[in-house]
Protein backbone atom coordinates (compact mmCIF):
# COMPACT_ATOMS: atom_id res chain seq x y z
CA UNK A 1 0.00 0.00 0.00
CA UNK A 2 1.37 3.45 -0.96
CA UNK A 3 0.85 5.64 2.52
CA UNK A 4 2.18 8.70 0.85
CA UNK A 5 -1.03 8.52 -1.79
CA UNK A 6 -3.25 7.06 0.52
CA UNK A 7 -2.97 10.21 3.49
CA UNK A 8 -2.51 12.89 1.17
CA UNK A 9 -2.41 11.60 -3.02
CA UNK A 10 1.11 12.35 -2.78
CA UNK A 11 4.24 10.63 -4.38
CA UNK A 12 3.03 7.96 -6.79
CA UNK A 13 -0.32 6.88 -7.49
CA UNK A 14 -1.62 3.21 -5.75
CA UNK A 15 -3.15 1.05 -7.94
CA UNK A 16 -5.90 -0.31 -5.85
CA UNK A 17 -6.88 2.79 -4.07
CA UNK A 18 -6.98 4.60 -7.48
CA UNK A 19 -9.44 2.04 -8.85
CA UNK A 20 -11.34 1.99 -5.76
CA UNK A 21 -11.49 5.93 -5.55
CA UNK A 22 -12.79 5.80 -9.08
CA UNK A 23 -15.52 3.48 -8.61
CA UNK A 24 -16.61 4.91 -5.37
CA UNK A 25 -16.38 8.00 -7.59
CA UNK A 26 -20.11 8.40 -8.13
CA UNK A 27 -21.31 8.18 -4.60
CA UNK A 28 -19.86 11.13 -4.01
CA UNK A 29 -21.38 14.63 -3.18
CA UNK A 30 -22.54 16.42 -6.12
CA UNK A 31 -20.96 20.22 -6.72
CA UNK A 32 -24.59 21.10 -7.82
CA UNK A 33 -25.74 20.56 -4.38
CA UNK A 34 -23.01 22.61 -2.17
CA UNK A 35 -25.91 25.21 -1.68
CA UNK A 36 -27.63 24.87 1.13
CA UNK A 37 -31.88 25.44 0.79
CA UNK A 38 -32.74 27.10 4.01
CA UNK A 39 -36.34 27.61 2.91
CA UNK A 40 -38.51 24.49 3.30
CA UNK A 41 -40.20 23.65 0.15
CA UNK A 42 -43.43 24.32 1.14
CA UNK A 43 -43.32 27.82 0.33
CA UNK A 44 -43.00 27.75 -2.79
CA UNK A 45 -46.90 27.74 -3.67
CA UNK A 46 -46.65 31.22 -1.67
CA UNK A 47 -44.31 32.36 -3.96
CA UNK A 48 -45.31 31.17 -6.97
CA UNK A 49 -48.30 33.38 -6.53
CA UNK A 50 -46.67 36.69 -5.43
CA UNK A 51 -44.32 35.74 -8.62
CA UNK A 52 -47.64 35.55 -11.00
CA UNK A 53 -48.78 38.66 -9.80
CA UNK A 54 -46.30 40.59 -11.22
CA UNK A 55 -45.29 38.22 -14.41
CA UNK A 56 -48.22 37.72 -16.24
CA UNK A 57 -46.84 36.92 -19.51
CA UNK A 58 -44.87 34.12 -17.58
CA UNK A 59 -47.68 31.50 -17.81
CA UNK A 60 -48.13 31.79 -21.86
CA UNK A 61 -44.39 31.48 -22.10
CA UNK A 62 -44.23 28.65 -20.07
CA UNK A 63 -46.91 26.57 -21.36
CA UNK A 64 -45.26 26.45 -25.03
CA UNK A 65 -42.13 25.68 -23.10
CA UNK A 66 -44.03 22.63 -20.95
CA UNK A 67 -45.50 20.96 -23.93
CA UNK A 68 -42.30 21.09 -26.58
CA UNK A 69 -40.52 19.60 -22.74
CA UNK A 70 -43.26 16.83 -22.04
CA UNK A 71 -43.07 15.66 -25.36
CA UNK A 72 -39.20 15.44 -25.53
CA UNK A 73 -39.74 13.66 -21.99
CA UNK A 74 -42.13 10.96 -23.54
CA UNK A 75 -39.77 10.03 -26.26
CA UNK A 76 -37.25 10.24 -24.26
CA UNK A 77 -38.70 8.51 -20.28
CA UNK A 78 -37.56 4.62 -20.14
CA UNK A 79 -40.45 2.27 -20.13
CA UNK A 80 -42.68 2.52 -17.40
CA UNK A 81 -42.37 -0.91 -15.79
CA UNK A 82 -43.18 -2.59 -12.28
CA UNK A 83 -42.75 -5.89 -10.82
CA UNK A 84 -46.29 -6.33 -11.66
CA UNK A 85 -44.64 -6.39 -15.16
CA UNK A 86 -42.86 -9.23 -15.02
CA UNK A 87 -44.36 -12.27 -16.54
CA UNK A 88 -42.35 -16.08 -16.68
CA UNK A 89 -44.27 -18.52 -18.94
CA UNK A 90 -43.31 -22.27 -19.35
CA UNK A 91 -42.06 -23.08 -23.10
CA UNK A 92 -41.30 -26.45 -22.25
CA UNK A 93 -40.77 -28.77 -19.51
CA UNK A 94 -42.00 -28.12 -15.76
CA UNK A 95 -39.94 -25.62 -14.33
CA UNK A 96 -40.65 -24.15 -10.64
CA UNK A 97 -41.27 -20.98 -9.62
CA UNK A 98 -40.91 -20.11 -5.70
CA UNK A 99 -40.93 -24.10 -5.37
CA UNK A 100 -44.51 -24.10 -7.11
CA UNK A 101 -44.76 -26.04 -10.85
CA UNK A 102 -45.22 -22.82 -13.72
CA UNK A 103 -47.40 -22.24 -16.37
CA UNK A 104 -48.12 -18.80 -16.95
CA UNK A 105 -47.31 -16.37 -13.72
CA UNK A 106 -46.35 -13.27 -12.62
CA UNK A 107 -42.40 -13.37 -11.44
CA UNK A 108 -42.39 -11.02 -8.18
CA UNK A 109 -39.06 -9.82 -6.70
CA UNK A 110 -37.47 -12.28 -4.21
CA UNK A 111 -39.04 -15.38 -6.12
CA UNK A 112 -36.30 -17.94 -8.17
CA UNK A 113 -37.25 -19.41 -10.62
CA UNK A 114 -35.43 -22.99 -11.06
CA UNK A 115 -35.41 -24.89 -14.78
CA UNK A 116 -34.43 -28.48 -14.97
CA UNK A 117 -32.81 -30.41 -17.42
CA UNK A 118 -35.17 -30.50 -19.71
CA UNK A 119 -37.17 -27.32 -19.23
CA UNK A 120 -37.41 -23.84 -20.41
CA UNK A 121 -38.79 -20.70 -19.47
CA UNK A 122 -39.86 -17.25 -21.59
CA UNK A 123 -39.15 -14.09 -19.28
CA UNK A 124 -40.87 -11.03 -20.20
CA UNK A 125 -40.35 -8.05 -18.88
CA UNK A 126 -43.04 -5.09 -19.53
CA UNK A 127 -41.73 -3.04 -22.53
CA UNK A 128 -38.03 -3.46 -21.95
CA UNK A 129 -37.69 -6.77 -23.42
CA UNK A 130 -37.46 -10.63 -23.56
CA UNK A 131 -35.09 -13.41 -21.68
CA UNK A 132 -35.20 -16.97 -22.16
CA UNK A 133 -34.28 -19.19 -19.27
CA UNK A 134 -32.18 -22.19 -21.04
CA UNK A 135 -32.43 -25.59 -19.16
CA UNK A 136 -30.87 -26.28 -15.45
CA UNK A 137 -31.33 -22.33 -14.87
CA UNK A 138 -31.83 -20.93 -11.49
CA UNK A 139 -32.59 -17.12 -11.73
CA UNK A 140 -34.24 -14.96 -9.91
CA UNK A 141 -35.84 -11.44 -10.06
CA UNK A 142 -33.74 -9.28 -7.59
CA UNK A 143 -34.62 -5.76 -7.99
CA UNK A 144 -38.10 -3.94 -9.79
CA UNK A 145 -38.03 -0.38 -9.97
CA UNK A 146 -39.02 2.10 -12.81
CA UNK A 147 -34.96 2.84 -13.28
CA UNK A 148 -33.61 -0.44 -12.31
CA UNK A 149 -34.39 -4.08 -13.20
CA UNK A 150 -32.08 -6.81 -11.72
CA UNK A 151 -31.92 -10.14 -12.19
CA UNK A 152 -29.80 -12.72 -10.46
CA UNK A 153 -28.46 -15.48 -12.89
CA UNK A 154 -26.61 -17.90 -9.88
CA UNK A 155 -26.22 -20.84 -12.63
CA UNK A 156 -27.69 -21.58 -16.57
CA UNK A 157 -28.29 -19.98 -19.51
CA UNK A 158 -30.45 -16.82 -20.49
CA UNK A 159 -30.70 -15.04 -23.84
CA UNK A 160 -31.30 -11.51 -23.19
CA UNK A 161 -33.00 -9.22 -25.91
CA UNK A 162 -33.40 -5.81 -24.52
CA UNK A 163 -34.40 -2.76 -25.82
CA UNK A 164 -34.69 -0.38 -22.42
CA UNK A 165 -32.65 2.90 -21.98
CA UNK A 166 -28.82 1.86 -21.28
CA UNK A 167 -27.52 0.72 -17.61
CA UNK A 168 -31.96 0.24 -16.69
CA UNK A 169 -31.63 -4.14 -17.36
CA UNK A 170 -28.79 -5.63 -15.02
CA UNK A 171 -27.70 -9.45 -14.76
CA UNK A 172 -25.80 -10.44 -11.32
CA UNK A 173 -24.17 -13.27 -11.59
CA UNK A 174 -22.01 -14.44 -8.77
CA UNK A 175 -18.84 -13.23 -9.84
CA UNK A 176 -19.77 -10.66 -12.29
CA UNK A 177 -22.43 -8.13 -13.19
CA UNK A 178 -23.67 -7.44 -17.05
CA UNK A 179 -24.92 -3.90 -17.52
CA UNK A 180 -27.14 -4.04 -20.43
CA UNK A 181 -26.36 -1.05 -22.79
CA UNK A 182 -29.33 -1.63 -25.46
CA UNK A 183 -28.95 -4.88 -26.73
CA UNK A 184 -29.09 -8.64 -27.39
CA UNK A 185 -26.37 -11.21 -25.45
CA UNK A 186 -26.52 -14.62 -24.35
CA UNK A 187 -24.93 -15.45 -20.78
CA UNK A 188 -23.49 -18.72 -19.59
CA UNK A 189 -22.63 -19.39 -16.07
CA UNK A 190 -21.43 -22.91 -14.18
CA UNK A 191 -22.46 -23.88 -10.71
CA UNK A 192 -18.95 -22.39 -9.64
CA UNK A 193 -19.16 -18.96 -11.05
CA UNK A 194 -17.36 -19.45 -14.05
CA UNK A 195 -18.83 -17.78 -17.34
CA UNK A 196 -19.14 -16.95 -20.57
CA UNK A 197 -20.73 -14.14 -22.24
CA UNK A 198 -21.70 -13.46 -26.10
CA UNK A 199 -23.30 -9.67 -27.53
CA UNK A 200 -25.18 -10.00 -30.92
CA UNK A 201 -26.03 -6.35 -30.51
CA UNK A 202 -25.10 -2.84 -28.96
CA UNK A 203 -22.29 -2.87 -25.83
CA UNK A 204 -22.70 -4.72 -22.68
CA UNK A 205 -20.53 -3.75 -19.65
CA UNK A 206 -19.32 -6.46 -17.57
CA UNK A 207 -17.55 -5.47 -14.15
CA UNK A 208 -16.63 -6.98 -11.68
CA UNK A 209 -15.70 -4.46 -8.04
CA UNK A 210 -12.75 -2.64 -9.93
CA UNK A 211 -12.97 -4.73 -13.03
CA UNK A 212 -14.70 -4.02 -16.53
CA UNK A 213 -14.77 -5.38 -19.79
CA UNK A 214 -16.37 -3.41 -22.45
CA UNK A 215 -18.53 -5.95 -24.78
CA UNK A 216 -19.33 -4.73 -28.48
CA UNK A 217 -22.02 -7.00 -30.86
CA UNK A 218 -19.83 -9.92 -32.26
CA UNK A 219 -17.72 -10.13 -29.58
CA UNK A 220 -17.51 -12.18 -25.88
CA UNK A 221 -15.91 -12.46 -22.76
CA UNK A 222 -15.20 -14.93 -20.60
CA UNK A 223 -15.57 -14.83 -16.02
CA UNK A 224 -13.22 -16.88 -14.17
CA UNK A 225 -14.61 -18.17 -10.81
CA UNK A 226 -12.68 -15.39 -8.65
CA UNK A 227 -14.26 -12.50 -10.90
CA UNK A 228 -11.44 -11.95 -13.29
CA UNK A 229 -12.78 -10.92 -16.43
CA UNK A 230 -11.13 -11.72 -19.95
CA UNK A 231 -11.00 -8.65 -22.19
CA UNK A 232 -13.63 -8.65 -24.88
CA UNK A 233 -12.64 -10.80 -28.09
CA UNK A 234 -14.14 -10.72 -31.71
CA UNK A 235 -15.56 -14.32 -32.11
CA UNK A 236 -14.33 -14.27 -35.60
CA UNK A 237 -10.58 -13.80 -34.24
CA UNK A 238 -8.49 -17.40 -34.98
CA UNK A 239 -8.51 -19.82 -32.08
CA UNK A 240 -4.76 -19.79 -31.22
CA UNK A 241 -5.28 -16.52 -30.04
CA UNK A 242 -8.49 -16.66 -28.30
CA UNK A 243 -6.65 -19.81 -26.07
CA UNK A 244 -3.73 -17.29 -25.80
CA UNK A 245 -5.37 -14.36 -24.60
CA UNK A 246 -7.48 -16.55 -22.06
CA UNK A 247 -4.30 -18.32 -20.75
CA UNK A 248 -2.80 -14.56 -20.45
CA UNK A 249 -5.99 -12.95 -19.09
CA UNK A 250 -6.39 -16.11 -16.15
CA UNK A 251 -2.96 -16.61 -15.77
CA UNK A 252 -0.56 -14.65 -12.98
CA UNK A 253 0.90 -11.35 -14.47
CA UNK A 254 4.61 -11.80 -14.87
CA UNK A 255 5.27 -15.50 -15.37
CA UNK A 256 6.42 -16.84 -18.02
CA UNK A 257 3.16 -18.78 -19.01
CA UNK A 258 1.70 -15.15 -19.13
CA UNK A 259 4.18 -13.67 -21.02
CA UNK A 260 4.12 -16.45 -23.78
CA UNK A 261 0.78 -15.88 -23.59
CA UNK A 262 0.81 -12.26 -23.92
CA UNK A 263 3.02 -13.09 -27.13
CA UNK A 264 1.42 -15.27 -28.96
CA UNK A 265 -1.71 -12.91 -28.22
CA UNK A 266 0.28 -10.30 -30.19
CA UNK A 267 1.31 -12.25 -33.13
CA UNK A 268 -1.84 -12.96 -33.75
CA UNK A 269 -3.82 -9.68 -33.41
CA UNK A 270 -5.41 -8.31 -36.45
CA UNK A 271 -6.63 -4.77 -36.49
CA UNK A 272 -9.74 -5.95 -35.96
CA UNK A 273 -8.72 -7.25 -32.49
CA UNK A 274 -7.32 -3.98 -31.78
CA UNK A 275 -9.99 -3.46 -28.98
CA UNK A 276 -8.85 -6.80 -27.35
CA UNK A 277 -5.40 -5.22 -27.01
CA UNK A 278 -6.91 -2.00 -26.12
CA UNK A 279 -8.16 -4.01 -22.74
CA UNK A 280 -5.16 -5.47 -22.04
CA UNK A 281 -2.90 -2.86 -20.10
CA UNK A 282 -4.81 -3.63 -16.79
CA UNK A 283 -3.63 -7.14 -16.93
CA UNK A 284 0.35 -6.58 -17.94
CA UNK A 285 3.16 -5.71 -16.05
CA UNK A 286 5.58 -2.67 -16.93
CA UNK A 287 7.80 -4.72 -20.02
CA UNK A 288 4.10 -6.45 -20.96
CA UNK A 289 2.25 -2.80 -21.34
CA UNK A 290 5.44 -1.54 -23.82
CA UNK A 291 5.10 -4.71 -25.83
CA UNK A 292 1.35 -4.13 -26.14
CA UNK A 293 1.54 -0.27 -26.59
CA UNK A 294 4.06 -1.25 -29.87
CA UNK A 295 1.60 -3.59 -31.43
CA UNK A 296 -1.82 -1.66 -30.83
CA UNK A 297 0.34 1.81 -32.46
CA UNK A 298 1.10 -0.46 -35.30
CA UNK A 299 -2.72 -1.61 -35.63
CA UNK A 300 -4.41 1.67 -34.97
CA UNK A 301 -1.85 4.57 -34.27
CA UNK A 302 -2.01 6.30 -30.58
CA UNK A 303 -3.29 9.39 -30.58
CA UNK A 304 -0.21 12.52 -29.87
CA UNK A 305 -2.24 12.28 -25.89
CA UNK A 306 -0.75 9.04 -25.46
CA UNK A 307 2.96 7.73 -25.41
CA UNK A 308 4.73 4.73 -24.30
CA UNK A 309 5.73 6.42 -21.17
CA UNK A 310 1.76 6.53 -20.34
CA UNK A 311 1.60 3.06 -21.15
CA UNK A 312 5.11 2.48 -18.60
CA UNK A 313 3.12 4.71 -16.17
CA UNK A 314 -0.71 3.03 -16.96
CA UNK A 315 -3.35 4.08 -14.87
CA UNK A 316 -6.95 3.49 -14.98
CA UNK A 317 -7.52 6.23 -17.48
CA UNK A 318 -3.83 6.41 -19.53
CA UNK A 319 -5.55 4.99 -22.29
CA UNK A 320 -8.99 6.56 -22.64
CA UNK A 321 -8.14 8.81 -25.55
CA UNK A 322 -7.18 5.56 -27.81
CA UNK A 323 -10.85 4.48 -27.29
CA UNK A 324 -12.65 6.61 -29.93
CA UNK A 325 -10.11 5.89 -32.59
CA UNK A 326 -10.13 2.34 -32.03
CA UNK A 327 -14.30 2.48 -32.37
CA UNK A 328 -14.05 4.31 -35.06
CA UNK A 329 -11.35 2.45 -36.87
CA UNK A 330 -13.54 -0.48 -36.14
CA UNK A 331 -16.62 0.33 -37.10
CA UNK A 332 -17.96 0.22 -33.76
CA UNK A 333 -20.93 1.66 -32.23
CA UNK A 334 -20.69 4.34 -29.97
CA UNK A 335 -21.17 3.22 -26.40
CA UNK A 336 -24.27 4.57 -25.06
CA UNK A 337 -23.50 5.46 -21.39
CA UNK A 338 -26.00 4.36 -18.92
CA UNK A 339 -27.39 5.49 -15.16
CA UNK A 340 -24.72 4.14 -13.20
CA UNK A 341 -25.32 1.05 -10.73
CA UNK B 1 -5.16 39.45 6.24
CA UNK B 2 -2.67 37.28 4.78
CA UNK B 3 -1.69 34.08 7.52
CA UNK B 4 1.51 32.99 7.00
CA UNK B 5 1.57 29.14 7.46
CA UNK B 6 4.46 26.68 8.12
CA UNK B 7 3.11 23.69 9.58
CA UNK B 8 -0.04 20.91 9.99
CA UNK B 9 -0.78 22.87 13.42
CA UNK B 10 -0.61 25.66 12.27
CA UNK B 11 -2.80 25.50 9.33
CA UNK B 12 -4.80 23.59 11.41
CA UNK B 13 -5.23 26.86 13.35
CA UNK B 14 -5.83 29.41 10.84
CA UNK B 15 -8.40 26.90 9.72
CA UNK B 16 -10.51 26.55 12.88
CA UNK B 17 -10.09 30.29 13.33
CA UNK B 18 -12.00 31.02 9.75
CA UNK B 19 -14.50 28.70 11.67
CA UNK B 20 -14.58 30.16 14.89
CA UNK B 21 -15.18 33.30 13.40
CA UNK B 22 -18.01 32.39 10.35
CA UNK B 23 -19.79 30.41 13.07
CA UNK B 24 -19.80 33.59 15.82
CA UNK B 25 -21.45 35.68 12.84
CA UNK B 26 -23.71 32.80 11.75
CA UNK B 27 -25.07 33.06 15.39
CA UNK B 28 -25.36 36.58 14.62
CA UNK B 29 -28.00 36.14 11.98
CA UNK B 30 -25.55 36.31 8.83
CA UNK B 31 -26.94 33.42 6.45
CA UNK B 32 -23.97 34.09 3.97
CA UNK B 33 -21.80 32.74 6.62
CA UNK B 34 -23.59 29.74 7.79
CA UNK B 35 -23.80 29.27 3.95
CA UNK B 36 -19.80 29.27 4.16
CA UNK B 37 -20.04 26.88 6.86
CA UNK B 38 -22.11 24.40 4.37
CA UNK B 39 -19.96 24.53 1.74
CA UNK B 40 -16.74 23.65 4.28
CA UNK B 41 -18.61 20.95 5.75
CA UNK B 42 -20.94 19.26 3.35
CA UNK B 43 -19.20 16.77 1.93
CA UNK B 44 -18.38 15.57 5.60
CA UNK B 45 -21.74 15.45 6.85
CA UNK B 46 -22.25 13.76 3.64
CA UNK B 47 -19.70 11.31 4.01
CA UNK B 48 -21.08 10.46 7.44
CA UNK B 49 -24.21 9.64 6.13
CA UNK B 50 -22.90 7.28 3.46
CA UNK B 51 -20.77 5.21 5.98
CA UNK B 52 -23.99 4.98 7.76
CA UNK B 53 -27.26 4.72 5.34
CA UNK B 54 -28.19 3.99 2.19
CA UNK B 55 -27.20 6.06 -0.79
CA UNK B 56 -30.23 7.59 -2.48
CA UNK B 57 -31.03 8.59 1.28
CA UNK B 58 -28.40 10.49 1.76
CA UNK B 59 -28.76 13.77 0.11
CA UNK B 60 -32.09 14.86 2.00
CA UNK B 61 -30.71 13.77 5.35
CA UNK B 62 -27.66 16.11 4.24
CA UNK B 63 -29.95 19.08 4.37
CA UNK B 64 -31.56 17.92 7.38
CA UNK B 65 -28.79 17.86 9.26
CA UNK B 66 -27.85 21.10 8.40
CA UNK B 67 -31.48 22.76 8.83
CA UNK B 68 -30.95 21.07 12.56
CA UNK B 69 -27.69 22.77 13.30
CA UNK B 70 -29.05 26.23 12.00
CA UNK B 71 -31.93 25.85 14.37
CA UNK B 72 -29.46 25.15 17.13
CA UNK B 73 -26.37 27.05 16.50
CA UNK B 74 -27.22 29.68 18.68
CA UNK B 75 -26.43 26.62 21.46
CA UNK B 76 -23.01 25.72 19.99
CA UNK B 77 -20.71 27.06 22.82
CA UNK B 78 -17.62 26.55 21.25
CA UNK B 79 -17.73 27.85 17.60
CA UNK B 80 -14.70 26.34 16.91
CA UNK B 81 -15.69 22.83 17.45
CA UNK B 82 -18.33 23.19 14.74
CA UNK B 83 -17.09 20.17 12.90
CA UNK B 84 -17.65 17.72 15.45
CA UNK B 85 -20.69 19.23 16.58
CA UNK B 86 -22.02 18.83 13.29
CA UNK B 87 -20.36 15.52 12.51
CA UNK B 88 -22.75 14.48 15.61
CA UNK B 89 -25.59 15.66 14.50
CA UNK B 90 -25.40 14.04 11.17
CA UNK B 91 -24.27 10.10 13.35
CA UNK B 92 -27.61 11.14 15.64
CA UNK B 93 -29.27 11.59 12.35
CA UNK B 94 -28.40 8.06 10.99
CA UNK B 95 -29.66 6.77 14.38
CA UNK B 96 -32.86 8.23 13.68
CA UNK B 97 -33.02 6.74 10.16
CA UNK B 98 -32.99 2.71 10.97
CA UNK B 99 -35.03 3.97 14.30
CA UNK B 100 -37.88 4.84 11.93
CA UNK B 101 -37.29 2.01 9.29
CA UNK B 102 -37.42 -0.37 11.91
CA UNK B 103 -41.14 0.03 11.90
CA UNK B 104 -41.70 0.18 8.22
CA UNK B 105 -39.91 -2.79 6.63
CA UNK B 106 -40.14 -3.50 3.45
CA UNK B 107 -42.21 -6.88 2.21
CA UNK B 108 -39.65 -7.20 -0.65
CA UNK B 109 -36.94 -7.47 1.43
CA UNK B 110 -38.47 -10.56 3.25
CA UNK B 111 -38.68 -12.01 -0.01
CA UNK B 112 -35.39 -11.53 -0.73
CA UNK B 113 -34.23 -13.08 2.54
CA UNK B 114 -35.85 -15.88 1.88
CA UNK B 115 -33.71 -16.86 -0.84
CA UNK B 116 -31.00 -19.51 -1.17
CA UNK B 117 -28.57 -17.40 -0.56
CA UNK B 118 -27.63 -14.30 -2.07
CA UNK B 119 -24.49 -14.59 -4.38
CA UNK B 120 -21.88 -12.00 -4.51
CA UNK B 121 -22.91 -8.28 -5.72
CA UNK B 122 -20.57 -5.84 -7.28
CA UNK B 123 -20.07 -2.09 -7.99
CA UNK B 124 -19.78 0.76 -6.06
CA UNK B 125 -22.64 0.28 -3.86
CA UNK B 126 -21.70 -3.46 -2.78
CA UNK B 127 -18.68 -1.98 -1.65
CA UNK B 128 -19.63 0.86 -0.32
CA UNK B 129 -21.74 -2.04 1.95
CA UNK B 130 -18.38 -3.51 2.64
CA UNK B 131 -17.42 -0.42 3.83
CA UNK B 132 -20.40 0.13 5.98
CA UNK B 133 -19.98 -3.55 7.82
CA UNK B 134 -16.33 -2.33 9.41
CA UNK B 135 -15.92 -0.99 12.46
CA UNK B 136 -17.17 2.90 12.58
CA UNK B 137 -14.13 4.86 13.32
CA UNK B 138 -12.96 3.05 9.63
CA UNK B 139 -15.68 3.45 7.59
CA UNK B 140 -16.20 7.22 8.17
CA UNK B 141 -12.67 8.06 7.66
CA UNK B 142 -12.48 5.61 4.61
CA UNK B 143 -15.84 6.83 3.42
CA UNK B 144 -14.51 10.80 3.62
CA UNK B 145 -10.95 9.60 1.63
CA UNK B 146 -12.22 7.32 -1.08
CA UNK B 147 -15.51 8.43 -1.73
CA UNK B 148 -15.48 12.33 -0.93
CA UNK B 149 -12.19 12.73 -2.05
CA UNK B 150 -10.38 14.54 1.27
CA UNK B 151 -7.12 14.28 1.77
CA UNK B 152 -6.23 12.95 5.33
CA UNK B 153 -4.87 16.59 6.77
CA UNK B 154 -8.80 17.74 5.51
CA UNK B 155 -10.72 15.21 7.35
CA UNK B 156 -8.58 15.89 10.46
CA UNK B 157 -9.15 19.47 10.21
CA UNK B 158 -13.28 19.03 9.41
CA UNK B 159 -13.89 15.89 11.96
CA UNK B 160 -11.28 17.93 14.43
CA UNK B 161 -9.67 14.37 14.90
CA UNK B 162 -5.95 14.39 15.18
CA UNK B 163 -3.65 13.54 12.40
CA UNK B 164 -2.22 10.38 13.72
CA UNK B 165 -5.80 8.98 14.65
CA UNK B 166 -6.69 9.74 10.49
CA UNK B 167 -3.76 8.35 9.29
CA UNK B 168 -4.10 4.90 11.71
CA UNK B 169 -7.68 4.58 10.53
CA UNK B 170 -7.05 5.09 7.32
CA UNK B 171 -3.93 2.45 7.06
CA UNK B 172 -6.15 0.03 8.96
CA UNK B 173 -9.17 0.63 7.34
CA UNK B 174 -7.65 0.16 3.98
CA UNK B 175 -5.91 -3.47 5.35
CA UNK B 176 -9.78 -4.37 6.47
CA UNK B 177 -11.23 -3.36 3.56
CA UNK B 178 -8.80 -5.13 1.52
CA UNK B 179 -9.21 -8.30 3.37
CA UNK B 180 -13.28 -8.21 3.21
CA UNK B 181 -13.71 -7.71 -0.87
CA UNK B 182 -10.79 -10.97 -1.32
CA UNK B 183 -12.88 -12.84 0.77
CA UNK B 184 -16.28 -11.13 -0.97
CA UNK B 185 -14.15 -12.36 -4.45
CA UNK B 186 -13.53 -15.79 -2.56
CA UNK B 187 -16.80 -16.61 -1.86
Amino acid sequence: MNEPYLWDRSGASDPDISRLEELLAPLRMAESTLDFRPVPRPSLLARCTAFLRQHWMVPVAAASVAAVLFATWIAMAPPAISSSDWEARTVSGAPELAGKKLKVQQLLPGQWLATNHDSTVHLRAGKIGEIEVAGDSLVSLTESRQDRQRLSLRYGFIHAHISAPPGLFVVDTPAARAIDLGCEYTLKIERDGRGELRVFTGWVDLSHIYRQSLVPAGAAAHIAADGTLSPPYFEDSSAVFKQALLDFSFSDTGSAYHRAALETVLRDSRQRDALTLLNLFPHANVEERLLIFDRLNQLVPAPPSITRQNARDWEINSMNDWWPLVEKRLGLSAIKKGKGR
Amino acid sequence: MLRMIDSPESAMNAAADEVRDLVVAAQQGDQGAFGELYRKFARMVHGMLLSRIPPAEVEDLVQEVFLSALRKLKDLREPAAFGSWVAMIARNRAADFYRDRLESTELTENHASSSPGAPARIDAVTVLEVIQGLPEAYRETLVLRLVEGMTGPEIAERTGLGHGSVRVNLHRGMELLREALEKGVQR
